[in-house]
This record gives structure tokens, sequence and C-alpha cells, in this order.
């Protein structure tokens, strides 16, 4: 069952909303370059896989307004079959200019609808989830006071210290605490909004707590959501680093 | 009991030995261990870091002969513009391979193992150089000619479609330059958009849309738009990019900068903030900083690139372009939703830029996250602080580059920058980054400069608060030209009823200017407005149109960039004419006005006389640009030896020529004109081999050749004494000449032979050479006007005195004594020119004016001068 959150944002999408659309593309776009990536093997360089990503959205947009939500797909299947179409069309591209044949290009594959998607794995979904936490994590320094965030980033991401964090800042060690937790709270809260957004099935809404984000914690489980918070926000730099370097490398 | 006395030592032994076990290995196997370990990874970090330091070196090497051939390849098809580019890119490669071999020999620690660095970056750095190399050297067609500048060589055009040229700008271009306040420019960079090279129409407008402005602040030296193509023109300032000094910078190490580079990095920042600050204040925004567009020469930044720079207060709708990672997303995002220009402030996307320019300078890498890029090398936390402060959202960022730059400033200043906490940063101690301070005072005056220019530029300001603060334009004035720390109005209600106030602060002023300190609603704050805009308008020009004694004018700080330094001088000029466009009520006389403008004429007459004096001086190297370069130094001194070659031959061939006896001139026509060639030693051996023995030898040529010679030497002797002869009397006749005016008559009209044309313009060269006035039509006499009209009436008048009447009849000579007569004031005399029987012969017949008492002395004088001019001989016509 969708959630509000959920069908507002397609709908956006559907109603062609290009700041939707520039959204989903920041959030999602370096999770689906990835894998056109491993995907393409080598065979398509680092620029054609820019253009496909774009593609993809561009191809998603088509298909939006045919989506049926009673099917029971997830958004992460949603995504991926639209990058696995737009590959494949690629491919069959090439091969029919390779063979000097005019070969059309292949129907979208809508069978992702019944959640039936080769190639989904659990390296893809964790990425899918990873993006999803760092657009939490966006919205969460965007909402926030600067000093709060910085607090919270200084102690949780770069894993300082609350004394060090502290002495930096020239503020007293519970003035930290409470800071951090007031960032904290406003993090969980964010978490769950955005997975409610971009998740279509009950499956992906129970994701958060799988990987240790708890979104309705005790006072125990602080400690462990900064941790995942950290984990998952490291895993999401190294992904974004090396879809820097790829672009970079293919100019 | 013994046994149990046994067991017991025997376990107690046990036990003791158990011990000293654990002592040993705690205290002698461990730290024994530990330490062989301790050596062993100093022995394999010494030989692995001496491989990899090999490996990088070898890699060098593989670079450099790879650049090699594409250095002499661009040589040899002569684009020196990208010989220099691959040039500098082999310098470079030089300077990686002296840090490996000073590294290597000098035992620097390494860090790596097998042969990673032998293709260390290899993959990156040869694209990067092969697509960054320039263009073709010359503009191809009418496009690519610009008057007044020269093109000497061209750069890496952008995403933009223009093509860029360096050129250095002719004497009169300088001269206006001068004249126009830039200064001394050198070089200049064109950057031309041409429809026929593949621009667009979108981009030729996006381009040209801000230019004025940039002008009027001195970014910008000229720019002009005709339908085919849009250029601009700004200084050329050398230098690399930003991307590659900030390689530079971390090539020593990986884990990030430290001590002078890091220092060094925050400068070209500063520098970066410093002319940022300038734009804003002018009311631009530059749209496209990063990296590439920021040049290092002199270790100075110099941003470039005016392509995307955008006013702030356009109507326009927001735009998407700009650089990704350099971009704020938010930009997008208010694009995205139709956003205009004015509602944003354009600042705040500047200021993320350059939050992102100081990550990728600390990272050696692009903030890939946004915001939320993580900094992973060494740095200082305050610099961190300001990396994530610039790169913070919209709403959280720095409002301005200032108080970004006072914050760097801090660090800046920092005895320990890693010591500083973010918390000793002037914007977390103040809680304000708003109004700080600028670093350096020497800056004050340029960004008073630009505040002042920017007051008197159409552009609107900058901060969107200053419009809500204002009712009207003039207002707005008031705001940029006004000191940055703002303070509230003092305001005393006058009338409650009508709702009247009065200005405490601005009273005396507006009451000064406009007689109108107390006044109602909108009118009375356009009216304090304008007087507070003139007041800090005349400031400006006094501080720097004409400074006060002991001020020191207009300087300019070097983080300002010298396009900024050229920029404060000129706009002091325009801004005064501006001010007084301003109503004065203290008017001046127009007496006093026209004193003051000579003394303003002679003051820039002066200037432009030093200007001239000090180029002279100055010579070839004051155009700003240091250094020599290489590729010319060697063309030089190559053309010099080519030209010390080719006149030591000269030399040597003549003084070989000189050596052999050669004839002189006269000496060969007297031989060829009387000697056989036969008979000449040199001529035609190969053909006629000379018959010795026929020859009565060589003292009766050398007699026969001397012979001729006095007799060739003779004639022409007599002939130079017969024409000074004729020279002497001619010049005696002259002497004697009583001069007067000789009428010329003449029926020998053109076409004429040229013979006949030449002995007409003899004749009357003659007559004026012995003193004669000449009037009538002659060839070679051109009179105009009241003289000709009168010339022909008078020629008119003879001929008709003359009617038919044969010339050299009685008649005709008593006609024209009667003429000559009744007409003293026209002539002495009539020369009358007629055909002769052969036409290459015409006839001259002349008749002198005689007194009524008869002929006297000067009649005949005249004759006798008259007759040798017209050369007559015995029985001609009198």
């Amino acid at each position: 069952m969708l959630s509000s959150l959920t069908t507002g944002f397609v709908s956006r999408l559907r109603a062609n909303d290009q700041a939707a659309w520039f959204e989903l593309w920041q959030t999602f776009g370096p999770v689906i370059r990835a894998q056109l990536s491993k995907w393409g093997k080598g065979r398509i360089g680092s620029q054609t896989v820019q253009d496909l990503s774009q593609e993809t959205l561009a191809a998603l947009s088509d298909s939006i307004d045919r989506f049926d939500p009673t099917r029971g797909a997830r958004f992460s299947t949603w995504l991926l079959a639209i990058a696995k179409h737009v590959l494949g069309d690629e491919m069959d591209r090439r091969n029919a200019q390779k063979r000097g044949g005019n070969r059309r290009p292949v129907e979208l594959d809508e069978r992702w609808m019944a959640g039936r998607v080769e190639g989904v794995d659990e390296a893809y979904e964790a990425a899918v989830f990873r993006a999803k936490v760092e657009a939490a994590i966006r919205m969460v320094e965007k909402e926030s006071d600067f000093t709060d965030f910085a607090i919270y980033r200084m102690r949780v991401l770069d894993g300082a210290s609350g004394k060090d964090v502290a002495a930096s800042l020239g503020l007293s060690e519970p003035t930290i605490s409470r800071r951090l937790a007031k960032v904290r709270d406003l993090l969980r809260r964010r978490v769950a909004q955005v997975i409610a957004t971009y998740s279509f099935t009950e499956e992906e809404v129970a994701e958060a707590e799988r990987n240790g984000l708890e979104l309705n914690p005790t006072k125990a489980d602080d400690a462990l959501f900064d941790e995942s918070v950290a984990e998952i926000y490291h895993r999401q730099m190294e992904l974004r680093q090396r879809d820097e370097e790829a672009a970079r490398m293919g100019g | 009991m013994a046994s149990a006395v046994g067991i017991i030592f025997v376990v107690l032994g046990v036990l003791v030995g158990i011990v000293l076990a654990v002592v040993l290995v705690m205290y002698l196997v461990v730290p024994l261990f530990k330490a062989i370990g301790w050596i062993f990874s100093r022995i394999f970090g010494f030989i692995g870091g001496e491989i990899a330091d090999f490996a990088r070196f070898v890699g060098a090497i593989v670079t450099s002969i790879i650049f090699v051939p594409l250095v002499l390849g661009t040589v040899v098809i002569g684009r020196w513009s990208a010989s220099a580019h691959f040039g500098r890119a082999l310098q470079r490669e030089a300077s990686t391979m002296g840090g490996c071999l000073y590294r290597m020999f000098l035992g620097h620690p390494a860090r790596l193992f097998g042969l990673a660095p032998l293709t260390e970056g290899l993959e990156r750095r040869i694209p990067e150089v092969v697509r960054a190399a320039p263009g073709a050297d010359k503009p191809a067609g009418r496009a690519g000619q610009f008057e007044g500048y020269k093109i000497i060589g061209s750069l890496t055009g952008g995403g933009s479609g223009a093509k860029l040229y360096i050129a250095k700008p002719d004497p009169v271009k300088k001269a206006t330059f001068e004249r126009q306040g830039f200064g001394d420019v050198g070089r200049v960079v064109i950057k031309v958009f041409s429809i026929r090279d593949g621009s667009t129409l979108p981009q030729i407008v996006r381009e040209s849309r801000a230019l004025d402005a940039a002008r009027r602040l001195g970014f910008v030296l000229d720019h002009d738009l005709t339908p085919e193509r849009f250029f601009y023109i700004t200084r050329y300032v050398p230098g690399e990019s930003l991307g590659i000094v900030t390689q530079q910078l971390h090539a020593s190490g990986t884990s990030g900068l430290s001590g002078k580079e890091l220092a060094k990095a925050m400068k070209y920042v500063a520098d970066l903030l410093a002319t940022l600050d300038a734009y804003h204040q002018g009311g631009l925004w530059h749209k496209d900083v990063k990296p590439d567009n920021i040049i290092v020469h002199d270790d100075t930044a110099h941003l470039v690139d005016l392509g995307l720079v955008t006013p702030l207060r356009s109507a326009m709708t927001l735009t998407t372009h700009g650089t990704e990672y350099f971009r704020d997303p938010e930009m997008v995002r208010m694009a995205l939703k139709g956003a205009k220009v004015h509602q944003v402030d354009g600042a705040k996307f500047d200021v993320f830029a350059v939050g992102a320019v100081l990550y990728s300078v600390i990272e050696n890498s692009f903030p890939a996250h946004g915001g939320l890029s993580q900094i992973s090398k060494r740095c200082p936390e305050a610099l961190r602080w300001i990396v994530r402060r610039a790169m913070a959202d919209y709403d959280k960022r720095y409002p301005t580059a200032s108080g970004m730059l006072a914050d760097l400033a801090a660090v800046r200043a920092a005895s320990d920058p890693f010591s500083l906490r973010p918390a000793d940063l002037p914007s977390v101690r103040g809680g304000n980054a708003e109004q700080p301070p600028l670093p350096h005072h020497d800056a004050a005056p340029f960004v008073e400069a630009a505040r002042a220019a920017h007051a008197a530029s159409p552009v609107p300001p900058a901060n969107p608060a200053h419009d809500r603060a204002a009712p009207a334009q003039a207002a707005s004035f008031v705001a940029a030209a006004a000191p940055r720390t703002r303070t509230r109005p003092h305001l005393a209600v006058t009338d409650w009823f009508k709702g009247r106030y009065r200005v405490e602060r601005e009273e005396s002023v507006a009451s000064a200017s406009f007689g109108a300190s107390a006044a109602s609603g909108p009118r009375a704050a356009a009216a304090v407005a304008m007087a507070s805009a003139a007041e800090a308008m005349n400031r400006a020009a006094e501080r720097f149109g004409s400074p006060r004694p002991g001020s020191a004018g207009p300087v300019v700080t070097p983080n300002a960039g010298p396009a900024a330094a050229h920029a404060a001088q000129p706009r002091a000029h325009g801004r005064e004419a501006r001010v007084r466009a301003i109503p004065d009520p203290s008017r001046r006389s127009a007496q006093e006005q026209l004193r003051a403008a000579r003394g303003r004429a002679n003051a820039a007459r002066e200037r432009a006389r030093s200007r001239m004096t000090g180029r002279n001086a100055r010579g070839r190297h004051a155009d700003g640009v240091s250094g020599v370069n290489p590729g010319a130094a060697t063309a030089v001194f190559g053309f010099i030896g080519i030209c010390v070659l080719v006149a030591g031959g000269v030399v040597a061939g003549s003084l070989l020529r000189g050596a052999a006896p050669q004839p002189s001139g006269p000496r060969v026509v007297v031989s060829e004109s009387t000697a056989p060639l036969s008979q000449i030693p040199g001529v035609d051996q190969a053909d006629r081999p000379i018959a010795i023995s026929a020859l009565a030898g060589p003292e009766d040529i050398i007699n026969a050749r001397v012979a001729d010679v006095m007799n060739t030497a003779s004639t022409r002797i007599a002939e130079l004494q017969e024409v000074f002869r004729e020279a002497s009397e001619l010049a005696s006749v002259a002497a004697q000449s009583p001069g007067g005016t000789v009428i010329v008559v003449t029926d020998v009209l053109p076409p004429m032979t040229r013979s006949a044309r030449s002995a007409i313009e003899s004749v009357s060269a003659r007559m004026m050479a012995f003193g004669f006035s000449v009037v009538g039509n002659l060839p070679g006499i051109d009179v105009e006007g009241e003289e000709l009209d009168r010339q022909v009436e008078l020629i008119a008048r003879l001929r008709s005195a003359r009617a038919q009447v044969p010339l050299g009849s009685d008649d005709a000579a008593r006609i024209f004594k009667q003429f000559l007569a009744a007409n003293a004031e026209a002539g002495d005399a009539i020369v009358w020119i007629a055909p002769g029987e052969d036409r290459d012969e015409p006839t001259f017949y002349f008749a002198v004016r005689e007194e009524p008492e008869g002929p006297t002395i000067r009649t005949q004088r005249i004759r006798q001068t008259l007759k040798t001019a017209l050369e007559l001989g015995e029985g001609g016509n009198p």
C-alpha cells in the first residue's frame, strides 16, 4: 500500500514537476550510474553511463503514467527495471549498428510491475537504501541550524568525541549533547519520511529497522542509530567518490 | 613428606618458571620482536620508497618522451601557443623527475610497494593535456579580424562555443586604454562568438548581457556586438589554472596540505573572494567559479571567463548554467521552479562555489557529495568549518564573500592554523558574518570604488533587502554607496496626524542639499537618499579622483588583482562626472568652470605626456608580462645569428672581390665602347680562347686603351664647355631681364604631339626662369577662381582684337601693340603660339608694349630677353 507521501511524489513526477525529477536524479543518480557500470562490465564508458542514467530518468517519466501500485513492485525495482531497459536498448542499438541493420529498440519490459526483474541483488537494494538515508541527511542539513548540524556532523559523521566538539566550538558538553539529540530526532523523522516517499511496499518501509535505524527508539538505540547513519554516510561517500572519479576519467 | 615437599617445590618451580617465562616474553621477547619489526619496517619502507620513486621517475620520463614529439610537431607546423602549452606540460614532468631524484637520493620514506606509481596519473595527465591544447593561432576569415589588435596566439575554448585568442593592442588602442584608466595593457584575451564558427544566438545574448556593467567595473576592457559576431576583451593573465596548481601543491604527499602549501592555497582563495566581493558590490555575480576559471600568476589568483556573468538584479529567468560540483544544487532547484534572477541572491551561489573550490584545493578532488562532502585530508578544523559554512544550505551559508573572507583571513593570520578553533572565527565569535571588516585595510578603497561604481551603475544593488528598505531607486544608491554597517535610522515624528517625520541623523545633509529636512512619506525618504548618495559619491570622488594631502590615494590591495587595480583609477573620473550631475546648490560660475576645464585639459595633457615618457622608458617589457618566452628568445637569438652570418658573408665576399682588380664603371664603358670584346681579358674565355700570340703585348693594349679614354674625355669636356658657355650666356640674359608679364595665347591645342608639347613647356619654363610672369593657358600653368576668369576674359578680348588678321603681318603687330597700350596693367608683351608647317614645331610670335615716346631701354631689354627665351633666330617675327 502506498503512503500518501509516495503518491504525492509520484503525482509530482506525473505532473512533470522538474524539481521532483531533479530530486530523484540527485538522490538516485549515483546508484543508477553504479548499477549501469556494473552491468556494462567495461563495455560502456563512463560518459555513456552518465547519458544512460539520464535516459533512465527520461524513460521513467514516460512510464510513470502506466505505473500500477497495486501490482506490488518495489521502488528500487521500478528504478532498476527502467535502468536495465535503457541499457538493453543501448546495447541493442550498438549491435544493430555493428551489423549495419536498423533493429528497432526493445519495448520496455513492464514485468517489473509484478516485481519480476532479474539482476536485483542485495548490493543494489542496499545502495538504494543508502541513497534514501543520504537524502534524509540532506534534508536535515537543510532544515536544522547550521551549528546544530555541524555538531552532529563532527560528532557522528566525523567521529569526534563530545569533549573535542565542545572545545572546538566553545560550548559545554551538555549543550553539545542536547543539540546533538535535537538533530538526531529530526533525522529520524526525515529518514522515516524519505523511506515512506521512496517505498512502494511494506517490505521497503521496514528496511530502516533492518539496517539499525530504529525509527521509534528507546534511549539505548541512539548510539546504534548514530553508528548506522555514520556507516551509511561513509559508504555513500565512497560510492559518490567513485562516481565522481569515473566521471572525471570519462571527461 | 619429602615427596610432598618435592611436589610443592616442583609446583612452585613451575609457577616461577611460568611467571619468569611470562615476564621474559613481556619484557624481553616482545620488545625484541618489536625492535626487529621496527627495523624491518624501516628497511622495507626505504626499499619501497626507492622503488616507488624510481617507478614514478620512469613514468615521468615516459610521459616526457611522449610530449617531446608533440612539442616538436607543433613547432614545425607553427602552432606556437600549442607548443608553449606542451612545453609547459613537459616542464611539469621534468619537475616531477627532479622531485623523484631528490627523494631517491635523500632517502625519503616510501609508502608504496610494487610498480603502481609507474602509471600513476598517466592515464589522466596525457588526455588532459591533449584535450586542453589550444586551437589554431590565427583566426580564419573576416570574423577573426579585430581592429586595433594583433593576434599572437590562442587558448583552449570552454564549453560555451567561443574561440579565445591572445592579442596585443596596437599603440592607439593602448593609448585608449590608458586614457580610459585601464593602465598599461600589454596582452589581452579576445573571446569571440561567431555564428559562422558555430556559436548560437542564445550563447551570444547570454554572454553579452552583463558586459556593460563588467566594463564599468574594469573587468572587461572592450566589447562589441555585430549581426555576425560578438566579442569581448579582457586582460590576458598568463599562468596555470588552480586545478593544475592544486595538483602541484599536493605533489609532495597524499596526506594533505601543510605549512607553506596550505598558506598558498588559502591565499589563492582569499584573492578569489576579494575579486568576487568586488563583483557583488558592483551588482554582478560570476556564476561559473571553478578551478579551471581561476588562473594563478605571480602567486596571485585571478578570476577569468565572464561568460556567465549576470546582473544580480536581472529580470531574466534563472538558468541552470554552471559546472557540476561547483554549482549550488539549490540554484538548479530554483531555476527549475522558474525563479527570476532578482528573486534570489546570486552572491550566495558564488559563495557556494568558492566553498567548493576551497574543498577541491584541500582535498585535491571534487566535492562529489555537495555540502555533505567529507574532508579526509589533513586540514585545520577552522578551515573545515569555513568550507562547510560556505557550502551549507542557501539560507545558512555566508551571506557575502567578504564574510567568508574575514573568516579565512583569521585562519591565515593565525600563527598555527591547526590550533585555531572554529569558535575563534569572526563569524562564530561575533555571531554575524554579514558585516565583518575586510582583513586588509588596503582593500577598503577598492571595495569603496566598486561600491561607488555600483552606485553610478544602472545595475541595481545586490541585496534584495536594500530594495525593501528604500522606496525609490535613489534609496538603493544609498544602500549601495553607504558603509556596510547598517544602522537603524533615527526618526522623529513631527506630525502624528499627517504622518510626517524627520530623519535626525541626515537632517543637516538633507537641508543643505534640498532644503527638505522635513517632508512627508516617500518624498522625504527619496530626498534623504539622494543627499546621502551625493555625499557618499562625493566622498568616493574625493578619495579616488583628487587625493587629499597625506592620503594614500587609490591604493589597491594585491588581493584584488591587477584588474581591480586598473579598475580603480579610471572609475574615479567617470564617477567625478556623475557626481556633478547631482544638483549642486553651490554651482560655479561659467568663468570658474572654464578655468577648471582648462586646468583639467592641462592636467590631462601632462598625464598623457608622462604616460608616453614612462612608456618609452619602460620599453617593451612594460606590458606586465613577466619572464621571457624561451621560444621567443631562441627565435631572436637565431635571427641575430643569421643576420651576423649574412653580414659576415657579405663583408667577406666584398673583401675577396676587393682583392682582385676590378675595372670601374667608366672605364668599362670606355673599354666596351672602344675595345673589341675579344681583346678584353676574362670575357668569353670559354668560347674564345685568347690568342696571346696575336697581341702586340700588354703594353700596347694598355696604351691603346689610354688613348681611347683620352679622346673620349676630350670630346666630353668640349661638350661640357659648350653647355657651360650657353648656360652662362643664359644666366647673363636672365640677370639682365627686366621682368614683366607676358600674355601667352596658343592656337596649338591638345591633342598635340609630344615634341610640340615639349617645346611649349620649354618656352614657358624659360620665360618664367627669366623672370617673366606668364598669363594664359599654357600646359603646367593652372589658375582658379577669379584669376582664371580674368585671364579668360583677357585672352578673349585679345583674340577678338586680332580677329582673322594673319599673325606675321604688320596689322597684327599694330593690333598687338595697341592692345598692350590699352591694357597696360594686363601685360608687357604678347606671345602667340601658332601651329607651324611641321606640326611638331610650333611657331612663336611675340610683341612688346612700347611707350608713346618710343622704345625705352626696358622695352629693348624685354624684347631681347623674350627673344632669347623663345630662341627666335635671325629673321624671326618681331
